[in-house]
């Protein structure tokens, strides 16, 4: 954060303010990080990820207006901006303008098919266009109550977590989420199920772990073959980096692994457990020639990650086996 | 500060099920203090503790996930637990059917009572 | 072991450096007489003056075992050098035909425990290989030096020409 600051301190047209405001914030430097981020959208005012950080600030606020103007801007220059796409329909579901909102929604599903926030939100837009079809007004709808951003009791939560952004990595926000949205700290850990679930394995190599990813504190889940190349898996909505460069980093700690545990007479090595300062990782082999990598949160249950990490490596092997 | 170190290894020596413990230099991974059953290879421990620590260290931090604390290696006939102890590591080999909850937390305290 | 026999103790050796580079991952290991001629040399030597390097190494090792009696300090175990990018490791080893030295160069893909470990087990393999116990350990240090200068030219030519 000093080099970052240094360096907006000597030239404030520097792209160093994008880091800088993303950690004020994490800090809950909200003013801070919204005076950086509009002076830094001042000397580079296409600059796509300060728009996004901008929007995510007035959403912190409840300023959902400002949050979609914010939204509006970023697909002006990136029309395929899955953050924004998700944002504006949101926005759009809370002023009822649902035509719209399935517009936006659906586009972004189409990026991230996967995305529970937006599954959920087109499953809510649903509801609604159904009551409008049966000439009820959405806003007499109880379970929604004034603020169509609520979430009815019993529902399940919209996970649009304004907390994970990309680059929390991991990490929980400090700043307050908006009251109708749940905290970063709330989506709920299921768990895992004790044995791998069998059945058709998903065309898209990305999703094989979806079940797993959309159940917990998991940031990432890839499985990764011997020389680091992932072979399926993703990192979650919202974390920040590149999961090919995880599966290299974290991939070439196999070797290791495999000659700690022989030279020290401890047989074979069954899986890695690292704490670290912002998430919590297990590496588990995963037949001869690859290794499940499974990043969850640092406040995640060691248990449920190991627990977690045997089902991964199950549906590792399954996809090892049908693909090999 | 050697005093320091002898205690906090021997305490976590007697946990049940641990088969010794050492502190290791995390640069050079050359023991500094051990203490471990017989049968135990301090060298190799030591050696190879210290370098599976720092490889997943360095793949941690490079992978923006922070520094490396705690690192457990899982295998059929035992575990290894690491835990960062600043310039040193803090090494401890356990049986199998070790308690490592209770492994995993004399690390720290004996970690924590070092830096 | 005679001149014409060298060839087979370079042989017997290259596996076990083989092994010995493979799991330290260390750089570069080479393994020289003690007039500092290079007998084998494993892992990435370009970039390296093998030559110099074995010269180098055999000086300090001839230095090194003068002092270590000069102080008492008895037989060497091993040298190190940690610089800031590379790491030098050098350690005599011990063949039934003589001492030869084994020069290692490493970096932080390596540490000094691992080439500690992973040497300890080299000496090992070597003292076990079947190529040696059959053979007269009793070689005095002129005849092994006479029988390295025999059997140089099959085992690295270019050492040969070069001397």
């Amino acid at each position: 954060m000093q080099r970052w600051s240094e360096e907006v301190a000597r030239d404030p047209r520097s792209l160093a303010f994008l880091p800088l405001a993303r950690a004020y914030r994490k800090q809950g430097l909200r003013d801070a990080s919204l005076h950086l981020c509009l002076r830094g959208l001042e000397a580079h005012p296409a600059h796509v990820e300060g728009h996004g950080l901008l929007a995510m600030l007035y959403l912190d606020d409840g300023d959902h207006e400002r949050a979609a103007d914010e939204w509006s801007m970023v697909l002006r220059v990136d029309t395929n901006n899955f953050e924004a796409l998700r944002g504006m329909g949101f926005c759009y579901l809370e002023q009822d303008r649902l035509s719209k909102a399935r517009q936006m929604l659906e586009r972004a599903a189409l990026l991230r098919p996967s995305d529970p926030t937006v599954q959920e939100a087109l499953r809510v837009l649903g509801t609604r266009q159904e009551i409008v079809e049966k000439g009820l007004s959405s806003s007499a709808d109880p379970a929604f109550g004034d603020d169509p951003w609520a979430v009815p009791t019993g529902e399940p939560v919209f996970m649009f977590d304004a907390g994970t952004e990309a680059e929390n990595a991991g990490q929980q926000a400090s700043s307050p989420a908006p009251e109708a949205m749940p905290p970063a700290a709330a989506p709920v850990s299921r768990p895992p199920p004790a044995v791998p679930i069998t059945g058709p394995l998903p065309l898209d190599p990305t999703l094989l772990f979806d079940d797993l990813l959309n159940a917990g504190p998991l940031l990432a889940a890839l499985l990764v073959d011997v020389n680091g190349m992932v072979l399926a898996g993703r990192l979650t909505e919202g974390v920040r980096g590149d999961p090919a460069v995880l599966g290299a980093v974290l991939g070439g700690a196999i070797g290791e692994a495999t000659r700690t545990a022989h030279h020290l007479v401890l047989g074979v090595w069954r899986g890695i457990l690292l704490d670290s300062e912002h998430a919590m990782l297990h590496l588990a082999p995963a037949g001869s020639d690859a290794v499940m990598v499974l990043a969850a949160r640092r406040d995640a249950p060691a248990g449920w990650v190991l627990r977690a990490s045997t089902h991964a490596v199950g549906q590792a092997r399954q996809f090892m086996e049908e693909y090999a | 500060m050697n005093e320091l170190f002898i205690a906090a290894v021997e305490r976590l020596s007697r946990v049940a099920g641990v088969r010794g413990a050492l502190l290791v230099e995390g640069e050079t991974g050359v023991t500094v203090i051990s203490d471990l059953r017989e049968g135990v290879n301090e060298t190799a421990v030591a050696a190879l503790a210290a370098s599976l620590f720092r490889r997943t260290a360095a793949a941690s931090e490079t992978a923006d996930f922070g520094r490396l604390n705690t690192l457990q290696l899982e295998a059929d006939d035992g575990h290894v637990v690491a835990v960062d102890a600043g310039e040193l590591i803090l090494v401890v080999v356990a049986e199998h059917d070790a308690q490592l909850g209770l492994v995993r937390y004399e690390a720290h305290r004996a970690a924590e009572s070092l830096s | 072991m005679r001149g014409a026999e060298l060839p087979q103790l370079v042989d017997a050796l290259r596996g076990p450096i083989q092994v010995f580079v493979r799991e330290s991952r260390v750089r570069i290991a080479l393994l020289v007489s003690g007039a500092g001629q290079v007998l084998a040399q494993h892992g990435f030597a370009r970039g390296y003056h093998v030559m110099n390097v074995a010269s180098l190494a055999a000086a300090t090792h001839a230095s090194s075992h003068a002092l270590a009696g000069l102080a008492g300090a008895g037989r060497w175990e091993h040298l190190y050098h940690g610089g800031r990018e590379r790491q030098l490791f050098l350690a005599p080893l011990r063949t039934p035909v003589g001492e030869l030295i084994l020069v290692v160069i490493f970096d932080a893909d390596s540490s000094l425990g691992i080439v500690r470990l992973f040497y300890e087990n080299l000496e090992k393999e070597v003292s076990a290989l079947p190529a040696f116990q059959d053979r007269n350990a009793k070689t005095d240090h002129g005849s092994f030096e006479r029988d390295l200068e025999a059997g140089l030219e099959y085992t690295s030519p270019e050492a040969a020409s070069e001397d």
